[in-house]
């Protein structure tokens, strides 16, 4: 392990690694502050850009990015009341109340602080968990792969917020998207229709720029008129002293927690774990009335559980491929379309990305520090400025981009379809991210399916052989049918009541 | 019946068609092999098509219950699922019609043929039209301002893609 990370520090103390990685982190604070603009989106839309880099370097830029926009999303949260992130609406509770007394120099310092320390802390738990379990996984079958791949999109589907059997819909709608295309094993064509563009199936990046590029921003159309109340006409960051932050180390504490261990559960993302360990510490606090005014235990619990959450979501995405959240989920396609293939084997194979990716996290945690005491001014100035002139030139971006990925315009008709596709779904509650998570999970977990089930003759017991694969295979079988048992009950209900 | 309720129904009933055309077209092409093993090509496709049909047969229940009024079974809500999706309502829907449908159709229509013309007329002349009406179509109505932009966009993104990545626009 130690071995690994200081491989890892060499590798990304490359100035070109370095300056990416810089340039990342810049971009992800502003985008985090814009509202509309996610991360998600961010990494897709450079995505493109990053084709002529080799992995790692791409990888810096994407990081860079997704802890940038830990901290950014409380930025305009705290100053105008409007979260640039889902994750900073939690912030914006107690953020805005403090600018509003005054002290909004005081919250973007409690806020900073708690990103910087939550963010050093979770890398310090992907670093020590990371290299364990993905010794644990790599001695797994075909068959634990499978079902491992199977359990997760289960997990991630039944986790979503709302109706679970739309998340399982989700994720089987991006299974059969993946099954598009010659069949690896047999070469035989799949749902192509005679059509040249399809042979090679869906590709990955126009599904992903549609969803979280196309679909974001005609969800967001409706919000273009919405502007926020700027009362802080000369941003800074008012850092607390030392004795401030251990005063309050128990909101530090809960925040990381909770967001390490959220985090690091497949598909609930950063936002849940913000309000989460919000709500715990108003509870367990002796003046629980006072959250909610402007308070710094308000803001450093969501800050906190917000950046500590990448190091959770970065343990099943190196280990099991697996994706924590929107973000990871997009930059396992990242290293799938630089060739790397993620998954149990991904510390095995390519243990140089593992270890740039954990290092790179902790020097974007620096930069993210550095940058935002820097330039605070200038990001206010960007935030004040209306998205009407930001989503034109995302659309550019997306376009080109999906163009970029093979040089031909099929696949930007394809991402501009998704993105249609993808907002009637997500206007109906139908979550984009499981779509994705079934694309990328389902051609590992069919061709290991496959594999496990030629190499025991055709028996099925295979995926019972061992203890891990009955847990597995049991947990699976134990949320189907609960899901599937509470939908299909017919109890009188009172009038009135909704789903 | 509410036009939420009718529009989860189109929704439904287009994912039940999907499920079944799916289905149907895969056990076709696989009955056209006789050589085939037990487990082939078709056996994930069929499983998936399997899983629509039967998701969507049962939200299309719920959805039909619920707009026919009878007694029916609690929520499907899972016992790990976490916090509720806002819905758009009509009242949301009737007040900003006009302007967002305008936008959203807009926004398709001219991404649809920006993507047909690259490559067919010079990038930086397409892309600066553009984002000249992209940018009018979402209320920046200052005639200068919008030009400079779109043109500085336009030259930026020029530079980006043309002569530093290359990319044959």
């Amino acid at each position: 392990m130690i071995a690994g990370l200081l491989h890892g520090f060499v590798d990304v103390g490359h100035p070109v690694n370095i300056a990416l990685l810089f340039l990342g982190t810049g971009l992800g604070l502003i985008v985090g502050g814009l509202p509309g603009l996610s991360s998600p989106m961010a990494i897709v839309v450079l995505l493109p850009i990053t084709y002529s880099m080799n992995t790692l370097s791409a990888m810096m830029i994407l990081i860079g990015i997704y802890m940038g926009t830990k901290l950014g999303g409380s930025f305009t949260a705290i100053l105008m009341r409007i979260p640039g992130t889902p994750a900073g609406a939690c912030t914006m509770l107690d953020g805005y109340p403090m600018m509003q007394k005054g002290q909004g120099s005081a919250a973007l310092g409690y806020s900073t602080i708690a990103a910087v320390v939550g963010g050093s802390i979770g890398w310090i738990f992907a670093v020590v968990f990371v290299p364990v379990i993905a010794y644990v996984a790599q001695q797994t079958s075909n068959a634990d792969i499978a079902l491992i791949g199977l359990a997760g999109l289960i997990i991630v589907a039944s986790m979503m917020p709302g109706s679970t059997l739309k998340g399982w819909m989700g994720a089987l709608l991006g299974l059969l998207f993946g099954t598009v295309g010659l069949d690896p094993i047999s070469g035989i064509n799949r749902y192509t229709f005679g059509s040249i563009n399809l042979m090679s199936g869906i590709p990955f990046l126009p599904a992903l720029i549609g969803f979280f590029g196309f679909t974001v921003i005609l969800k967001d159309i409706r919000s273009l008129d919405v502007k926020g109340e700027n009362l802080f006409g000369d941003a800074t960051i008012s850092l607390p002293g030392v004795s401030e932050v251990i005063r309050r180390w128990s909101s530090l504490a809960i925040g990381v927690i909770y967001g390490i261990a959220i985090g690091a559960v497949p598909g609930v993302g950063a936002t849940t774990s913000t309000w989460i360990a919000y709500g715990f510490a108003k509870k367990r606090s002796k003046t629980p009335q006072l959250y909610g005014t402007g308070i710094p235990e308000g803001v450093l619990v969501p800050e906190a559980a917000a950046a500590a959450g990448i190091g959770g979501a970065l343990i099943p995405m190196l280990t099991l491929g697996i994706p924590g959240d929107g973000s990871t989920a997009i930059l396992l396609g990242a290293l799938i379309l630089h060739n790397v293939q993620p998954g149990v084997m991904l510390m095995q194979n390519n243990p140089g990305i593992v270890y740039g990716i954990l290092t790179a996290v902790l020097i974007s945690v620096v930069f993210m520090f550095i940058i935002a005491r820097l330039m605070i001014r200038w990001f206010v100035r960007v935030f004040s400025q209306d998205r009407a002139w930001i989503f034109p030139i995302i659309i550019v971006l997306a376009t080109v981009g999906a163009f970029a990925n093979t040089n031909t315009i099929f696949p930007v008709y394809l991402a501009i379809g998704f993105g249609v596709l993808g907002y009637i779904l997500d206007s109906r509650g139908y979550p984009v991210i499981t779509i994705v998570l079934g694309l990328i999970l389902g051609p590992i977990i069919e061709q290991n399916f496959r594999i496990a089930l030629a190499l025991s003759n055709y028996n099925w017991l295979t995926f019972i052989a061992g203890w891990p694969e009955r847990i597995m295979v049991f947990v699976i079988v134990l949320l189907i049918a609960n899901e599937l048992r509470s939908a299909m009950r017919i109890v009188n209900r009172p009038e009135g009541a909704r789903e | 019946m509410s036009f939420e309720r009718l529009k989860d129904l189109v929704v439904e009933l287009a994912l039940l068609a999907t499920g079944v055309f799916a289905l149907t077209y895969i056990v076709l092409e696989a009955s056209a092999d006789h050589h085939l093993k037990a487990v082939n090509f078709s056996t994930f496709p069929v499983m998936i098509s399997a899983g629509i049909i039967l998701l969507s047969a049962i939200k299309l229940t719920q959805t039909l219950t619920s707009i026919l009024g009878l007694p029916t079974g609690t929520s499907n809500r899972s016992l790990l699922s976490l916090g509720e999706r806002p819905r758009h309502t009509l009242v949301t829907m009737v007040r900003g019609n006009l302007k967002l449908i305008t936008r959203f159709t807009g926004t398709v229509s001219l991404s649809v043929a920006y993507a047909f013309m690259l490559g067919n007329i010079n990038f930086f002349v397409l892309t600066a039209l553009f984002l000249l009406v992209m940018f009018w179509l979402y209320g920046l109505r200052h005639p200068i301002h919008t030009c400079l932009m779109a043109a500085a966009s336009a030259a930026a993104l020029y530079g980006l893609f043309v002569s530093f990545l290359h990319l044959p626009l």
